[in-house]
């Protein structure tokens, strides 16, 4: 884990306080996609998701926890004919989602975003969020920073449409599961909550993602990478498509040439592609009821990798 | 609890006012630590500078790192005034020098006799061009620099730095001039022309199309002439050449002053790369200590390595980190007095001096 917003005690003031009452904490995870895949990043997301339901529920928690599959947000930006292959590759996606969920036993369910906002309550919320986005300079400001500044112009032209829904949808939440940069939407979120006078979710933000096969000069040119990492796994990521590990797709033999040409850091604090990997490949080991032992080296992150998440996934996406 | 002596206490305050210095003006001018750049970079690529913390901040210095990862051209320049005999304050910079062109960079260094002589420093052009060739220039070529990879030019000799200068001179207001050199040192037309202008033309020469284009430059310097690099990198925009990078460096301390630089003027404060082995043991037995006078207290308390000139002689030039390290952890514990780090430090400056005036009489 990386971090909390708005605190570790406001996370734990939540808990507490849901523990005592009768309803469920409501856990996301949602994500935006394309068309080349699942990858390994967004299953060490599934994990985590999971890892903490059950950790949730064996202190007493009720949990619901859904990983959501944002498909109208995926085709915010794009052309109407890549838009209804965007929108059909959701529906791909979600049974490949639940191919895993199955094969790994993990107690979270998938849903399509376009089904969420199906819900009455949620097409009263959406405007109602959009309304206080597009009137509010503050909140545009915090939005701005969650994209690139060649963007910013096209996200005015829409009254920063995608920020607004992904804050009304973060607000069906209790909590969220997510990157580090993440806290400039939950930031602007809590400004949302409290104009429409409504509880804001919580956050927890996992260390940021690496993408493999990149030596050290190309994180070394990315300034302020170590504090929210790159993100191969979206769409539009830094032409960084080549470095994905897409499950039940990417040949053994590419994700070791990846990880042997991976930056190996000499401190922490500083990208580890391969201690990522290593991480999730022992997380999915422990969810098909393995306990692995201690690893470091590359060897073992590609023992692992093939073992409890190349093998098991192999027809997965395929 | 140790009670130190006020002499000790006075060194320490010393070594304090110099860290809280750089630490100070690397933050007014917005330089960054090169910290994030040496967790990053192979051990192997830490060049000695860095390792030893004498470059200590940068700006813009990631495109080189990746000129150097990628083997893809880049230019360093240093600058030198051939107004004295060059001293170690001088090699330790040209090591710098050396050491990244052993990781790929091609070197230019204007000798800028026009600057000595337009700030009074040589008598007449002619003789500063014969301080360059006679004195300056062998000594450059006996530190190690690989020839095919080194453009050495005296200033008065090389018309198209003029003629850049000139043509620079149209995106260089005076009052940026002013501001960034203050009025007193530009009290001729001839400095308003070399400060404003000739300056930049060096620092950007290697990017004319001549020279191969645009390309990544590197320019070594010490905190005070960071304005300069800002002006550089100013222009460079103008032109739509790439700003130069910016490597700060500590100058190496004054033999009688830990809170002044060597200077080729004061030649009791320097060590010159043509000194004798009279002139280099006498400077060094007379140089300010980072111990303190009493030989009990320096058992008790040890010595500031940080303020000491003798130890800055061999952590700026002796090659070998191992031996600078358990010589600093001796002299820093106090098992190993001034005296006997003098004598070290002079037989080591005697072997090193020796060899390079060897290398320079067969140049000459």
């Amino acid at each position: 884990m990386h971090g909390f917003f708005p605190s570790k005690q406001g996370l734990l003031d939540v808990l507490t306080k849901q523990k005592q009452g009768m309803n469920p904490i409501r856990m996301l995870y949602g994500e935006t996609y394309d068309l080349l895949g699942i990858t390994v990043d967004s299953l060490r997301y599934y994990l985590f998701v999971s890892f903490l339901h059950r950790t949730l529920q064996d202190a007493g928690i009720t949990v619901e926890s859904t990983i959501l599959i944002a498909d109208t947000a995926s085709i915010i930006n794009v052309s109407s004919g890549d838009a209804m292959v965007i929108l059909e590759e959701g529906k791909n996606r979600q049974k490949h989602v639940n191919e895993i969920i199955r094969i790994y036993n993990l107690p979270i369910k998938s849903q399509l975003m376009s089904e969420l906002f199906t819900q009455a309550y949620v097409q009263e919320l959406i405007p109602a969020v959009q309304e206080v986005v597009s009137e509010s300079t503050e909140i545009q400001l915090m939005l701005q920073k969650t994209i690139l500044q060649n963007r910013i112009r096209q996200e005015d032209k829409t009254s920063y449409k995608y920020g607004a829904e992904a804050i009304a949808t973060a607000l069906l939440f209790d909590l969220k599961i997510g990157p580090p940069r993440e806290q400039f939407y939950d930031e602007a979120a809590v400004v949302v909550a409290k104009k429409l006078n409504i509880n804001c979710y919580r956050s927890i933000y996992l260390t940021p993602t690496y993408p493999l096969g990149l030596d050290f000069v190309y994180f070394l040119m990315h300034p302020e990478v170590e504090k929210f990492g790159l993100t191969p796994y979206k769409a539009g990521s830094n032409k960084l498509e080549d470095n994905r590990i897409i499950l039940g797709r990417t040949s053994l033999e590419r994700v070791y040439e990846l990880v042997d040409t991976s930056f190996f850091p000499k401190q922490a604090g500083l990208p580890d592609p391969v201690g990522d990997s290593i991480a999730t490949a022992k997380v999915a080991g422990f969810f098909l009821g393995k306990l692995p032992r201690d690893s470091r080296n590359r060897a073992d992150a590609k023992e692992l990798y093939k073992k409890f998440i190349h093998e098991p996934l192999k027809e997965v996406g395929v | 609890m140790k009670i130190y002596s006020e002499e000790y206490r006075k060194k320490q305050a010393i070594a304090q006012k110099l860290t809280r210095y750089y630490r100070k003006e690397a933050q007014k001018h917005g330089l960054s630590s090169l910290d994030r750049i040496m967790a990053y970079l192979p051990e192997e690529r830490i060049f000695r500078a860095m390792r030893r913390g004498f470059a200590f901040a940068h700006m813009g210095l990631e495109p080189i790192i990746e000129c150097i990862a990628r083997k893809k051209p880049f230019t360093l320049v240093s600058g030198i005034n051939p107004s004295s005999p060059l001293h170690l304050g001088h090699k330790a910079l040209f090591d710098i020098l050396v050491d990244l062109q052993k990781l790929g960079a091609d070197v230019h260094i204007p000798l800028t006799n026009d600057e000595s002589y337009i700030d009074g420093k040589a008598a007449s052009i002619e003789e500063s061009r014969c301080m360059a060739y006679e004195q300056i220039i062998p000594d450059i070529v006996g530190l190690g620099f690989a020839p095919d990879r080194t453009k050495m030019y005296v200033l008065t000799d090389t018309p198209i730095i003029y003629r850049f200068a000139m043509s620079i001179s149209r995106f260089v207001s005076y009052d940026s001039v002013k501001a960034v050199f203050g009025k007193e040192s530009l009290v001729n037309v001839g400095q308003i022309f070399y400060r404003g202008v000739v300056q930049l033309a060096q620092i950007l020469l290697p990017q004319l199309p001549e020279f191969g284009g645009p390309k990544p430059t590197l320019i070594p310097v010490g905190i005070d002439q960071h304005p300069y690099i800002l002006l550089a990198r100013d222009v460079a925009h103008k032109l739509g050449m790439i700003p130069p990078s910016e490597l700060v460096v500590k100058f190496q301390p004054s033999l009688l002053d830990p809170e002044q630089k060597m200077s080729g003027s004061k030649p009791n404060t320097a060590i010159y790369l043509t000194d004798t082995e009279e002139d280099i043991r006498k400077k060094i037995a007379g140089a300010y200590s980072g111990a303190v006078t009493s030989l009990a207290q320096h058992r008790q308390f040890g010595a500031i390595p940080e303020i000491c000139p003798v130890f800055s002689l061999l952590a700026y030039h002796h090659p070998d980190d191992v031996t600078v390290k358990s010589i600093r952890s001796e002299y820093e514990s106090g098992s190993m007095t001034a005296s006997e780090l003098k004598t070290i430090t002079v037989d080591f400056i005697l072997d090193l001096l020796q060899k390079h005036q060897e290398k320079r009489a067969k140049v000459i």
